[in-house]
C-alpha cells in the first residue's frame, strides 16, 4: 500500500459530484466503490471518509439525499446531485482543470 | 452565501439530534452490509466478507465523530454541556449559590437604583434638543428684586416683564430667552367636559416649545403669534392627556376649561417632557394672557397683569444661550441693558443699595435638589458604593472559600486527564452563570428599588433604573466574581496530586495565605458596615428629631385644603361665599373648628416685608430694616390650629373689610418690638394689636421662631387661592368626604386641592432629610446582612477546615467552651481591626454629613456607640453558630477522616 497516495484535500469533493452526475443516484457504498474502481485503486481511500464529504456537500445544498432500497433489497440513504449541485459541478470541474494544467506545465520537463 | 446555507444546516442539526445519529448509525449500517454482502458475492466466507468490510471502511467510530462535529455546532454543544455541569455542581452546594446570587443581586440591584434616582435628581438633561445650552436665570448678588417693586416666586428667579422683553431681543447672547410663569402657586381648577379637576399650568411665551426644542406627539406647539395675540390654546403634557383623555387623539381641538376660561386644546407634548423642571411636573401650556382671571402666579387680577405693571417681579426665565456664548460672557454683554430694563417702573437705581447682576446656572436635574443638596447626594452616592464594596468582596470571600475546598477535586480532575483549560472552562463557567443569575435578579431589584425612590424623594415625574449604571455595576461585579473564581485556577493546576490527595491539615500552610487575605477582606467588610451603620445612625436621629419638633399647634386632627372660587368679584362676594362655606363645614357632625388662611402653614409659602410700627419703620435692634413674616387668617383661627392666645383675643367674624383693622401679633413679634405690653398700639394703616398669640410654625419645622403678625383675611382680601383649616374629632382624612359633599353643595365646580392632614403638610418640609435617614438606614441594613451573611460562610468554611486540628486540641482535653472562646476571639480580632479601619472612615462620613443633621452633633456618641455594639452583634452572632458546631466536634471522628 506504500505507493498509494493519500487523497488531495478537496478532491474528494469533486470524485463525489462527479459520480453523482454520471451515475446518478446512489448509496454511500455505491459512491466508494465507484471511485475507488475509477482510480483503479491508485490511492487509499477509507470508504468511511466520503460520508464527511457528502455531509459538507449536503450542508452547502449541493446534494440531497433520501431513504431508498438498495438492489440487495437493503434500506439505504441514496444521494443525488441539485440543481446547485449540477452547476457547480460544472465550475468546480473547470477550477480543477486549470489547477492541473497549471500543475502539469510546471512539472513538464522544462526546455 | 454558501457559508450561511451551513450554517443554518448546521444550526438546524442542533435539534432533534437523536434522529439524526439513529439516521448516521443506519447508513453507516447500511453501508457495511452492502460491503459485506458484496465481498460474500465475490466468494469470501460471512466473517471474513464482514471484517474485509470493516477494514475498508476504516474507523467506523471516527467516522461518526467527525461526521457529528461537522454536523452541529460542537462549540454552542460544549458550551451547554459545560452550563449543565455547572448547574449540576451549583445545585450540589445551594446555599453558596443561593447566597453568592442574592449578594450580587443586592449590590447590583441597590447600586443601580441609587444611582438612577440620584442621577436623576442631579445630573439628568432635559429631554430636549442641546440640552446643554439650557439656563436658567438667576438674579445674582442682589438678595431679591429691587427696592420699591414687589415680587411673587422665588426671590431669585422672578423677573419683572420689562427686564424679560428688553433681554429676549438679545439675540447675540440668547437663541431664545423664554418666559414661563405659573398660573398659580400650586395647582388652578380645570374642566374637560363636566370633571373638575386641579392640575399646575404655566402661561409661557410663544418661543417655549420652539427655543426648548420640545417635540409634539401629536397636534402642534404654541407659536410667537400665539403669545402676541394672547389666544386661548392650550398644550398638554403626555400625562395629563393620558389622564383625562385616554390617549385620544380626538382630544385634539376639544376645549378645556382653565379656571373657567375656554381653551382650544392643539397639542400634546412627547412622553417624557414634564417641563423645564423635572421636580414640578407641569401639566398643561397656555400662552402669556392678559385677562384677569389667568394673572400670573394665581394673584388677584385687581392687582395688575404682567404687562400692566412694570415692577412686578414675577417671570421666571429659561434661556438658550447663542452657540459659542458662555454664562460669564452673556452675564457681561448683558449687564446694561439688564440694568436699564430694571430700572422701568422703579425710577434710578442705586448699585450700591442693590448691587445686582444676571446669573446663568444649567438646568440639570431636578432644581431644588440640585441646588441644595448637591453634597449630600453625593455622600449617599459614596455610602451606596461602600454597600457594593462590601457585596462584591462578599462574592469574591464565598468563591475562594469554596475554590480552595475544591483544590482536591480539580487536581483529581487533572489527574485523571482533564486538559487544565478544560478545569479553567468549568471554573468560568460557574462564575459567569452566579453573574448572570445575580444580575437578572439584582435588574428586578432595581426596578422595584426605583420606584420606590421615586416615591420617597416625590418625584413626580417617575424613575426608571438606567441603563448605563445597571451596565456598570453588573460590570464591575462580574468582573471581580470572574478574577476571584479564577483565583485557585493557579495552584490547582500546579498543586501535586500527591499534595492535593494528603489530608487537609498538611496544606494548612498553603491555606494560610488564603486565610490572611481573607481576613483583611472581612476587617474591611466590618469597617464599611460600621461606617455605614454610622451614617444611618446619624441621619435617622436626625429625622427624630424633625419630627420630636413642638409646631406650636395641634396639627394632628387638623384637615387643610385649597380652594381657588372663579367668578367671586370683590370682597363682599368673597366674604359672604366663606362665611357660607365655614357655615356648611360647621355644621357637619365630627367638625370641631374651621377657619381660613391665606398661606397654607408648612408649604414653605411664606410673605414678609417691612411694618410701620405706631407710625414709625420697625427696626432689628442693628437699626435695619426689619423683616416681619405675615400671614392673612380667618375668624376663630388660632382656635381652630391650637395655637394658644396668650393675651387679647382671636380674629373674629366682626373683623370685616369696613370695620375697625385690627391685628395679632405672636409672643416673639411682642417680645421683641413691644416688651411693654402690645395690645393698644398700632401698625400699619392703623390696624390695632387686639391680640398676642404663642408661636407657632409657619413655613416649615425646621425654621426658629420668627417675629410674625396675622391679618384678618376679611379685611386684607380674599379672592384668589385660600387654605381651609378644619379640626375634627376623629380622623381628619376620614371626614374629607362628608366635608367635600357639604362644599359642593355650596359649588360644583370647585374642587378640593391637595387635601391632606396639616401634620402632613409640616412632615413635608423635611421630605429630603426623611429620604436620607431611609436610604441610610436601607444601607445599614444591606450592610448587616452582607456582612452577616459573608462572615457565617467564611467561618462554616474555615471551621471545616480546621476539624482535624480542632479535633486533636479536644482529644488533648480542650473543652467546648475552650473552642468557642477560641474562634470567637479570632472573629473579635477581626472585628477590633476593622473597626480601627472604619473609625477614620466613619469619622470623614459624619463630617461630611454635618451639614444634613438637625441638631445633632457628628460625633453624635449615641449613633457611634449604636453602630459599633450592632457590628460586634453581628459579628458574634455570624461567628456563634459554626463556632459552637466546632465545639461539638467528636474528637474520634474527627481525628478519623484525616
Amino acid at each position: 500500500m506504500g505507493d498509494k497516495s493519500d487523497v488531495l484535500q478537496g478532491t474528494l469533493d469533486l470524485m463525489v459530484l462527479k459520480t453523482l452526475e454520471s451515475m446518478g443516484p446512489l448509496h454511500g457504498y455505491g459512491i466508494a466503490r465507484r471511485i475507488e474502481q475509477v482510480s483503479c485503486n491508485s490511492f487509499s481511500l477509507n470508504q468511511g471518509t466520503i460520508y464527511p464529504a457528502l455531509l459538507r456537500l449536503q450542508q452547502r445544498g449541493w446534494i440531497k439525499s433520501e431513504w431508498g432500497v438498495s438492489e440487495t433489497n437493503r434500506r439505504a440513504k441514496f444521494y443525488s446531485l441539485s440543481r446547485i449541485g449540477r452547476k457547480k459541478v460544472e465550475e468546480e470541474t473547470e477550477n480543477w482543470e486549470r489547477i492541473a494544467a497549471t500543475m502539469a506545465r510546471f512539472l513538464a520537463p522544462s526546455n | 452565501m454558501d457559508w450561511i446555507r451551513i450554517l443554518l444546516s448546521r444550526f438546524r442539526s442542533l435539534f432533534g439530534r437523536r434522529a439524526l445519529d439513529a439516521d448516521l448509525d443506519e447508513e453507516l449500517r447500511a453501508h457495511i452490509e452492502l460491503a459485506t454482502a458484496e465481498n460474500v458475492k465475490h466468494g469470501m466466507a460471512a466473517e471474513t466478507a464482514r471484517i474485509e468490510a470493516l477494514r475498508a471502511f476504516g474507523g467506523v467510530t471516527q467516522v461518526r465523530e467527525s461526521y457529528r462535529m461537522q454536523r452541529g455546532m460542537p462549540f454552542l454543544e460544549q458550551l451547554a454541556r459545560d452550563f449543565r455541569f455547572a448547574l449540576r455542581q451549583l445545585r450540589k452546594s445551594p446555599g453558596f449559590a443561593l447566597t453568592a446570587t442574592v449578594t450580587l443581586a443586592l449590590g447590583i440591584g441597590a447600586n443601580t437604583a441609587i444611582f438612577s434616582a440620584l442621577n436623576a435628581l442631579l445630573l439628568r438633561m432635559l429631554p430636549v434638543r442641546d440640552p446643554q445650552q439650557l439656563f436658567t436665570v438667576l438674579l445674582m448678588n442682589g438678595g431679591t428684586q429691587p427696592p420699591n417693586t414687589r415680587g411673587t416666586g422665588y426671590g431669585n428667579t422672578s423677573f419683572s416683564f420689562p427686564v424679560y422683553e428688553a433681554l429676549r431681543s438679545q439675540a447675540r447672547v440668547f437663541s431664545d430667552l423664554i418666559a414661563h410663569v405659573p398660573l398659580g402657586l400650586g395647582k388652578v381648577p380645570v374642566r374637560h367636559g363636566n370633571t373638575p379637576s386641579a392640575k399646575v399650568g404655566e402661561e409661557v411665551s410663544g418661543n417655549y416649545f420652539s427655543g426648548l426644542g420640545v417635540a409634539m406627539l401629536h397636534g402642534s406647539a404654541l407659536t410667537e403669534s400665539d403669545e402676541r395675540d394672547h389666544a386661548a390654546k392650550v398644550v398638554l403634557s403626555f400625562s395629563f392627556w393620558t389622564e383625562a383623555f385616554s390617549r385620544d387623539p380626538a382630544a385634539i381641538g376639544q376645549t378645556l376649561y382653565i379656571k373657567d376660561v375656554p381653551f382650544t386644546i392643539v397639542g400634546v407634548t412627547s412622553p417624557s417632557f414634564y417641563g423645564v423642571d423635572p421636580g414640578r411636573a407641569v401639566d398643561f401650556w397656555i400662552p402669556l394672557q392678559e385677562r384677569h382671571e389667568l394673572n400670573a402666579w394665581g394673584v388677584p387680577g385687581d392687582e395688575g397683569s404682567l404687562y400692566s405693571s412694570p415692577n412686578w417681579w414675577a417671570v421666571p426665565m429659561v434661556a438658550r444661550l447663542a452657540p459659542g456664548v458662555s454664562p460669564e460672557q452673556a452675564q457681561q454683554a448683558l449687564q446694561a441693558v439688564f440694568w436699564q430694563a430694571a430700572s422701568i417702573g422703579v425710577g434710578t437705581l442705586d448699585a450700591k443699595r442693590w448691587p445686582a447682576h444676571l446669573g446663568f446656572a444649567p438646568i440639570r436635574g431636578i432644581a431644588s435638589y440640585a441646588k441644595v443638596y448637591r453634597t449630600p447626594v453625593k455622600i449617599m452616592m459614596a455610602l451606596v458604593a461602600l454597600v457594593l464594596l462590601i457585596a462584591v468582596s462578599n462574592v469574591a470571600l464565598l468563591i475562594v472559600a469554596r475554590n480552595a475546598a475544591r483544590q482536591r477535586e480539580f487536581a483529581i480532575r487533572i489527574a485523571t486527564g482533564a486538559r487544565a483549560s478544560r478545569v479553567f472552562r468549568q471554573l468560568l463557567t460557574e462564575s459567569v452563570l452566579l453573574v448572570f443569575a445575580g444580575a437578572a435578579l439584582g435588574w428586578i431589584l432595581a426596578i422595584g428599588a426605583t420606584r420606590v425612590l421615586a416615591v420617597w424623594a416625590q418625584i413626580d415625574t417617575g424613575l426608571a433604573p438606567d441603563r448605563l449604571v445597571l451596565l456598570f455595576t453588573l460590570g464591575t461585579a462580574s468582573l471581580v466574581a470572574l478574577v476571584f473564581s479564577l483565583a485557585p485556577f493557579r495552584s490547582a493546576v500546579q498543586i501535586s496530586l500527591d499534595q492535593a490527595l494528603r489530608s487537609s491539615s498538611q496544606s494548612m500552610s498553603q491555606s494560610r495565605h488564603y486565610m490572611r487575605n481573607g481576613n483583611a477582606a472581612i476587617a474591611f467588610q466590618i469597617a464599611m458596615c460600621f461606617t455605614l451603620l454610622v451614617a444611618s445612625g446619624l441621619t435617622v436621629r436626625t429625622l427624630l428629631n424633625y419630627e420630636g419638633q413642638n409646631l406650636g399647634m395641634q396639627a394632628e386632627n387638623l384637615l387643610i385644603f385649597d380652594v381657588n372660587p372663579q367668578g367671586l368679584t370683590g370682597n363682599v362676594q368673597a366674604r359672604s361665599f366663606y362665611v357660607r362655606l365655614l357655615d356648611r363645614v360647621r355644621a357637619l357632625p365630627g367638625v370641631k373648628a374651621a377657619s381660613l388662611v391665606q398661606f397654607r402653614p408648612g408649604s414653605g409659602w411664606l410673605s414678609s416685608g417691612g411694618i410701620q410700627l405706631d407710625g414709625n419703620q420697625a427696626q432689628t435692634s442693628s437699626g435695619a430694616k426689619a423683616e416681619i413674616y405675615t400671614n392673612s387668617v380667618g375668624p376663630d383661627f388660632f382656635h381652630t390650629m391650637g395655637i394658644p392666645v396668650l393675651q387679647g383675643r382671636d380674629i373674629s367674624a366682626e373683623d370685616t373689610f369696613n370695620r375697625h383693622l385690627v391685628v395679632v401679633v405672636n409672643e416673639c413679634f411682642a417680645r421683641e418690638f413691644l416688651p411693654n405690653g402690645a395690645l393698644g398700639h398700632h401698625l400699619d394703616k392703623g390696624a390695632e394689636i387686639v391680640g398676642v398669640v404663642a408661636n407657632s410654625k409657619y413655613r416649615s419645622v425646621t425654621e426658629s421662631n420668627m417675629p410674625t403678625i396675622y391679618y384678618p383675611l376679611a379685611q386684607t382680601g380674599m379672592t384668589g387661592q385660600v387654605t381651609v383649616e378644619i379640626r375634627t374629632a376623629g380622623d381628619p382624612m376620614a371626614q374629607l368626604p362628608s366635608i367635600r359633599r357639604a362644599i359642593q353643595d355650596l359649588d360644583p365646580n370647585l374642587p378640593l386641592q391637595n387635601p391632606m392632614k396639616q401634620a402632613t403638610q409640616f412632615e413635608k418640609s423635611y421630605v429630603t432629610p426623611e429620604l436620607f435617614a431611609r436610604l441610610a438606614l436601607g444601607f445599614g441594613l444591606l450592610a448587616v446582612v452582607l456582612v452577616s451573611t459573608g462572615l457565617y460562610g467564611t467561618m462554616v468554611y474555615r471551621v471545616q477546615r480546621r476539624r482535624g486540628e480542632i479535633g486533636i486540641r479536644m482529644a488533648l482535653g480542650a473543652v467546648r467552651g475552650q473552642v468557642l472562646r477560641m474562634i470567637l476571639r479570632e472573629s473579635l480580632l477581626i472585628a477590633a481591626i476593622g473597626f480601627a479601619a472604619g473609625l477614620p472612615l466613619s469619622l470623614t462620613v459624619s463630617h461630611l454629613l454635618r451639614s444634613e443633621l438637625y441638631r445633632l452633633s457628628s460625633l453624635d456618641p449615641v449613633s457611634f456607640a449604636g453602630a459599633m455594639a450592632i457590628t460586634l452583634l453581628v459579628v458574634l452572632g455570624a461567628a456563634f453558630v459554626p463556632a459552637d458546631h466546632a465545639s461539638r466536634i467528636d474528637p474520634m471522628q474527627a481525628l478519623r477522616s484525616e
